[in-house]
This record gives structure tokens, sequence and C-alpha cells, in this order.
């Protein structure tokens, strides 16, 4: 496929003004490397997914993603700059409608002085304790904190981000949660004992799904996904040769499809 | 499809890794145990086989868990810590050797060295007693059939009903029963003889095509008559109705040191052991004790001068003759002095030799209390007595004719001993009639011979067996004349090669330390290489069965003699039918 021409007179011409449509909210086009448009597909098919399980009669009390929930927007601050972008935060309104909790889980947080804030912890609470620890933004009473004050999209954009910890082995991870939906439910203005409270709630369900002892500290949901769908080397290995048996069938030429390292038996 | 696999037993996992010896079995976290036997079905190519694996090693296997310490370290520190849903990721992964498979050819199972794989993930069943029996003895027949029941096959801790049994045609290449003190040797020495007695009454009710055995079993603590806890021979002999006790026993199966200390019941069948000197032959002293060649030489010169009296005059003389170096005598009088002090070799009198002859050779079994024997007396009445039945089937075996066969019983037994069975001896051996030129029966028709070898590294260890012994010849030559020895022992380590070469049966039961458990896997007669772990966690009674003419090394447990004795007790009776034939007569 190499323009939007190849669409005519298929199944999906119907799409195309669509199709051009959302390549005009596309502001990131001139960077869209492979790396780019890889994790952008990832992500569309997660948020995908994650539409099929909101829509389906499952009725989840907690909906669990890896990663977080930020939006990268166009420079002007109008709109997301990819189609990701929308998918999430239609499903945020989603999920609020549906009465779901959407929380994205991220082990690589990006939060500066993470362990400073962990170690703080430690010596107020004590060892083993477990914690979580709001990373307020500007809007919040009280204000932003200086250590995220050039981060851009730390606090994200329609998020609330939380750093936490349930084992005092493992470094904290962070947790954001849909800023509109935390505003309706979590928050509670003016008083800052019932805003604990409800989040104290909040963390005691996300720490009860993570206890268990083969992932002990993240949530056995996201830990059975991840097994379930990782690819090992191995799965890599057979891909590669599925993947070449595919081009010999298809008659293409012979390519070498093992990583580079291989040709020198490293 | 020939084969229902839900007759084989519960389905328990599938094949993973592994090849045509050494297998990895993914299966359910059951409670399996080392020693456990899983049949595996395959179908490569079309080939319906069902392959034998033994379990000899187990792990816990946790899917999508690579680090199994770490979880139990988190599940112990982590007080609040859980594992969810894991019960379906719990399997256990099973190492085992490859024993065989069976292939079902020309309508009978074959049993097959283990030279092929199952295939890619076969379906693993774990036997099932009252459920797997019937298959597992069909596809083992080969491998399980024979004429002495030695016990049922054992799948870990449980056994199937698939009586294990060894051929009678065999038992002339020697069979050895290795095992430690409390192994249980005497129970499995109990059950042989009921098994052979088993075996006897079904060839004398004509319900076997097959010679009756004869075995000659030595009882070093006095406990086969009696039984070590209920019952014993004796139970089995008072249970056998009169026409049958007779046919089976003849009149006496004791022979003992004192007759009159036998408890009264088994006086009426005991005879006094008593071994002329006469009857002892050098050979016989160079198989129990070790003699220089000067000493040799000597009881040579003194055996040619004087025949059968060379023991008498011997420990007559007072000094050395002339020629020989000075101190032989006394150092083979010192050696035979024991003689002179013996209540069971006797200078002149009555001897049993020749009842012992006629019960061998007419398939019967002698227990032989040897509890208030010395060593050297039990030893040396093995050695006259397995001598004295094998020169005998040599001389029949060269001959032609009853004629030829008495000149060579003239020639190689002592005389006074031929002279007093020879009538007997070609009763036995003439075939249609007892005329001298009637032509002689090959020995492979007579009953097969059993001697027991009891406390064996004494006299079949290298030093005596280098020398002239007897039993050098019978490990060499037993098969010829349908003679073998049943050789019982503590450790295998300390046998000859000769004899254990020669070996073609061995039950190993519990050994005592790794050098014997080691000595015992070289010596057996198929490879039962990576069964070391078995034998260390071997309970009493259980043994491995080795056998050079199978393809499979068959776990076994040994029942205890009172269970099969009460089991079977109703054999014994003559049938109803046969008793009224004789009224009418």
């Amino acid at each position: 496929m190499t323009s939007f021409s190849d669409f005519t007179e298929t199944e999906y011409e119907m799409y195309l003004p669509r199709l051009r449509e959302m390549e005009s909210l596309i502001s990131r086009a001139q960077i869209l490397t492979n790396t780019v448009v890889h994790e952008e597909l990832r992500k569309v098919s997660e948020y995908a997914a994650l539409r099929n399980v909101l829509t389906s009669d499952l009725n989840p009390r907690y909906l669990l993603l890896d990663g977080g929930l930020a939006v990268f927007l166009h420079f002007r601050r109008k709109y997301p700059s990819m189609p990701s972008g929308f998918m999430l935060r239609e499903l945020c309104t989603l999920a609020r409608k549906e009465g779901v909790v959407l929380c994205g889980v991220s082990k690589n947080h990006t939060i500066p002085f993470a362990h400073r804030i962990a170690k703080m912890a430690q010596d107020v609470f004590g060892d083993g304790t477990k914690w979580f620890c709001l990373l307020p933004s500007k809007e919040d009473p009280g204000g932003g904190l200086h250590i995220t004050e050039d981060r851009t999209y730390i606090p994200p954009v329609l998020a609330v981000p939380y750093l936490f910890s349930f084992s005092s082995d493992n470094r904290p991870s962070r947790i954001d949660f849909d800023r509109i939906w935390w505003l309706e439910n979590v928050f509670v203005p003016n008083d800052p004992v019932a805003t604990r409270e409800n989040e104290k709630a909040l963390f005691r369900d996300i720490e009860f799904m993570s206890r268990d002892a083969r992932w002990y500290g993240y949530p056995v949901p996201l830990a059975m996904a991840h097994e379930s769908c990782k690819l090992s080397y191995e799965d890599l290995r057979l891909a590669r040769e599925i993947c070449r048996d595919v081009r010999i069938e298809m008659g293409l030429e012979r390519r070498k499809t093992d990583p580079p390292r291989a040709d020198y038996n490293l | 499809m020939m084969l229902h696999k839900n007759k084989l037993g519960e389905l328990y996992g599938k094949v993973g890794v592994g090849n045509q010896t050494m297998l990895g079995i993914m299966g359910n976290n059951r409670d399996i145990s080392v020693g456990e036997i899983f049949m595996i079905y395959s179908q490569r190519d079309g080939h319906e086989r069902v392959f034998f694996f033994r379990v000899l090693g187990l792990e816990n296997y946790l899917r999508q868990v690579d680090d199994i310490s770490r979880v139990a370290g988190t599940l112990m520190v982590e007080g609040d810590s859980y594992l969810s849903g894991i019960e379906r990721n719990m399997l256990l992964s099973v190492d085992g050797r490859m024993l065989g498979y069976a292939e079902e050819k020309r309508g009978g199972w074959k049993f097959m060295s283990p030279r092929r794989l199952p295939d890619h993930l076969a379906d693993v069943y774990r036997p099932i007693p009252g459920t797997s029996d019937v298959p597992v003895r069909e596809m083992l027949s080969s491998q399980t059939d024979g004429e002495v029941y030695v016990g049922d096959l054992q799948v870990g801790e449980a056994t199937l009903d698939v009586p294990v049994m060894i051929p009678s045609k065999f038992l002339p290449m020697h069979v050895g029963i290795f095992g430690s003190t409390g192994a249980g040797k005497s129970n499995l020495m109990m059950v042989l003889i009921k098994s052979i007695i088993d075996s006897n009454v079904d060839v004398l009710r004509g319900q076997k095509d097959k010679q009756p055995i004869s075995a000659f079993c030595i009882d070093p603590h006095d406990e086969f008559a009696k039984g070590v806890d209920k019952y014993g021979i004796q139970s089995i002999i008072e249970t056998m109705d009169q026409n049958t006790r007779s046919d089976v026993i003849g009149d006496f199966y004791y022979i003992t040191t004192h007759k009159k200390a036998t408890p009264r019941e088994v006086k009426r069948y005991a005879k006094e052991i008593r071994v002329r000197w006469d009857e002892i032959r050098p050979r016989d002293v160079y198989s129990i004790f070790e003699f220089t060649p000067q000493m040799a030489s000597f009881i040579d010169a003194q055996f040619n001068l004087n025949k059968e009296k060379w023991i008498a005059e011997i420990l007559d003389l007072k000094e050395d003759p002339d020629g020989t170096p000075k101190g032989t005598l006394h150092a083979v009088q010192r050696r035979l002095r024991f003689l002179e002090r013996s209540p069971i070799f006797v200078k002149d009198g009555s001897s049993i030799l020749s009842d012992i002859f006629t019960a061998m050779e007419t398939g019967r079994i002698l227990v032989v209390n040897t509890s208030l024997m010395r060593d050297t007396e039990q030893f040396l009445l093995t050695t006259v007595v397995t001598r004295t039945l094998s020169d005998l089937r040599r001389a029949l075996k060269s001959s032609g004719n009853l004629s030829d066969f008495e000149r060579q019983g003239q020639m190689r037994l002592p005389a006074p001993f031929f002279a007093s069975i020879k009538t007997k001896a070609k009763a036995f051996y003439g075939k249609g009639g007892s005329g001298d030129s009637a032509s002689v029966r090959d020995p492979r028709d007579l009953p097969v011979i059993l001697v027991t070898v009891e406390e064996a590294p004494s006299i079949l260890n290298p030093e005596l067996m280098r020398g002239r012994s007897v039993f050098k010849d019978i490990s060499r030559q037993g098969r010829k004349f349908n003679m073998g020895l049943l050789v019982v022992s503590q450790q295998v380590s300390v046998l000859d090669n000769v004899i254990l070469s020669q070996m073609n049966t061995e039950v190993n039961l519990r050994l005592g330390n790794e050098r014997e458990i080691r000595s015992c896997i070289e010596n057996a007669s198929v490879n039962i290489s990576g069964f070391e772990n078995e034998f260390r966690v071997m309970s009493r009674g259980e043994a491995l069965l080795t056998a050079s003419y199978r393809e499979m090394p068959l776990p076994v447990r040994i029942p205890l003699f009172d269970t099969v004795f009460e089991q079977e007790k109703g054999r014994y009776k003559g049938k109803k039918s046969r008793k009224s034939e004789k009224h009418v007569l």
C-alpha cells in the first residue's frame, strides 16, 4: 500500500474521506519514523482491544493499561497529534460512562527524583511500607512540584499521576488516572481529608491486585496479560522462521532475517 | 486402532523432551513416586506402539515462572501474598528411562528394547491397578512369562496384577539374589520354593508340558520349614492331600544336622545329613579352602594312592611322607581336621547323598537346615552335592547308552557312592528300559536342578574360583547338564567374574552401600544404568529383576510368603475326581 488511491474499488473505499480527514489531523507526520509508526500501531491495537472490553458485557470494575495515559498534543495544544490520542480520550469518556476505572501503569515512569520520593516515604513510614504519592499539577490546590516544572508531559495533560510502591524490593511505579474521572470521583474540593480517603480506597483495591507472589507489587491482571502476550527471544526466532518461509513461498529474494550479531556467532 | 487407550490407565501428561533412552514428561501435579511406570501411546507413521517409561526423577514445575525459589521466598516474606489461578500452572516435570516398547505383531504383543522414540507430544498414561492389569499383562507377556513366580510388577508404590516369572529353562543359566540384611532374601527364597512346588504340582497334574524343577535350598537360619511368621513350607506340605504330597515331596523334604532337635510336625519329613568321607573328592575341598600347589599335589598323591580313603589316610599320617616339603602334612591336616569333629561328615556309616540324588532327579525340593553347621561344613556339603550331581549328569552327557554311563560313572564318582545309586541312576537316565544297551536321556529332558549357594562370596570369590573349584565348571557348563546355581549374596562386588558373567537372571533387592549398588548395576544382564536412585529408595521386598533373555528390567514387589500361601492354599488339594477314581480302582 503506497497511497490512498490503492483503496479505490476495494471495500475500504467508503472510508477514504474519513481517512483523509484523519490524516490531516496527524500533526507529527514529519517525524513518522518506522519506530514511531510501530509504536502507534501497537497503541491503537491495545486501545481497540480496550474498547472491545468496554463495549462487551464483561463489566469490569477496573481496566488497566500497560503504559501511561499521556496524550501528545499538537504544539498549539488544540488536539492530540496522533490518532491514538483521540482514541484514548474517547476511551476515557466511554469508561466514565460505563463506570469503569481506567488506569495506566508505567514501570518506566520518567519522573525525576522518584528515588528521593521513595526514600522519603521509607524514612517517614518505615521499611516495607506500601505507599502512594500524588504528583500534583499547577491546577491542583497548592500548585505543581518544582521538580516537574520543566517537564511538558509530567503531569500528563488530562491525567493525574501517582507514584506508588507496594514492595520495598521494587522501584516505585507510576499510575495515571483520567483527570476528569479523578475530579468527579476522587477529588473533593476544599476537603483534603475526604480526598485522601477516596485515594486510599482506590489504592487499597490496586494494592490487593498486586499481591501475587510471582509479581509481587505489580497488578496481577497486567502481569498475566504480559505473560500471555510477551514476545520471547524464542518467539522472535519463530517469527523470523515463519517470515522466511513466507518470503520463500511468495518467491521473494532470500534475505537473512537473523539479527546481524548471529552472523558473527554472537 | 486395536488398543483401547483408556484401558492403559489415566491420562497423565505429554511427552516433552528426550531421546530413545531418557525422556522428559510434563504431567499433572499428582502424587507420583520414583519408580512408577508410565505407558506412552504413540502412533508414529501408522505404527501403534506403547512405550514403557520408568520414573527416575521428579521436579515441580510452575508454568510461566522462571525462578520458583524467588516466588517461594516472596510467599514466605510477604505475609499477604497469594498465587492467583496457579493450580492450572502447577505441573510435574518427570524424568526417566525408556524401558522399551510393545508393538502388536501377528496377533500378539512383541516387546522391544528402546530403539525408537514416541511420537511428538505423545499421551502419557499412568496405570491404575484394577484397570490396566490385563493390557499390561498382555503387552509384557514376553517379559514376565515363565514357570517360577517371583512377585508382581511394581508401578511405584502400588503393584499391578501382573505376575513376574522366571522361565524354568533359564534356571540352569544361574540366578543371583542380591540384597543386604533385611532386604527380604529369606522371604524371597520361601516364595521361590513355593513357586517351584507349584510349578511341579502343575507338571505332575499334566497342566504344564515342562520338566519339574528340583532345588537344594540352603536355609541358614532354619526358617523356611516353619516360616518366619505364620506359615512355612511345612504348611504347604500339610495342606497337600496324600497323593500330591507323595508325588511332590516324596517321603522327606527337610534335611538337618540334628533330627532330634526338629519340631515334631517337621520331623515326619526330615532326614539327618550324613556324608561319608569316601564321598568327598579332593576337588571338593579345593573349592572351599585355599591350598598351596605343594599341598594340592600332596593331596592328589594321597588320593591316587588311597582312592576314597584319602581323607582317613591323611588324617592318620604322623609325619610328612618322603618327598613332601616339611610342614605340608600339618597344613593339610589342619584344614581337614574339622571333618573329624563334624557331626555330618562321617568316616563311615550311612549317607544321605544317594537320597539327595534321588530327590534331585525326581523333581523335588530339599530344605537344608544349616543353622547348626559351621561355615566350612555348609560349604563342603553344598560343594559335594553340586559336584556329585554334576558329575553324574556329566557322565550321562558323555554316554551313548547305559553301559557307557556305568563306565563313565565309575570313572568320575567315588566307587562306594556310585555302587549305591547305580541302579536308580540307570532307571532315571535310561530311555525305554534300564538294560545296558538302552540309550540315555538328554539331561534337558530331566528335572532342572537348582543348587543354592548361600553366603556365596565365601566360595565364589576370585581366589577360590582361580583354582580347581567345582563351581567354576558348573557356572560355565551347568546349562549343558540342566543344572544351575542359585547364588545368594549380600554383596556383588566380591563375587568372581566367571560366575557373574555366566549369571543370566538377577533379582536385585535393596543393597547396602554405593559400592554394591554400582557393582549390581554393572553386573545386571540388561542396562540399568541410571537406576542408582531407585536402589537408594528401595524398601524391603522390592526388587529389580534383570535377565539377559529379556529387554526390560522388571521392578517387582515380592509378596509375603504368608499372603501368597493364604491366597493359594486351595491348589494343593487333589481334585475330587482323582480321589474317587482311585477308590473305584
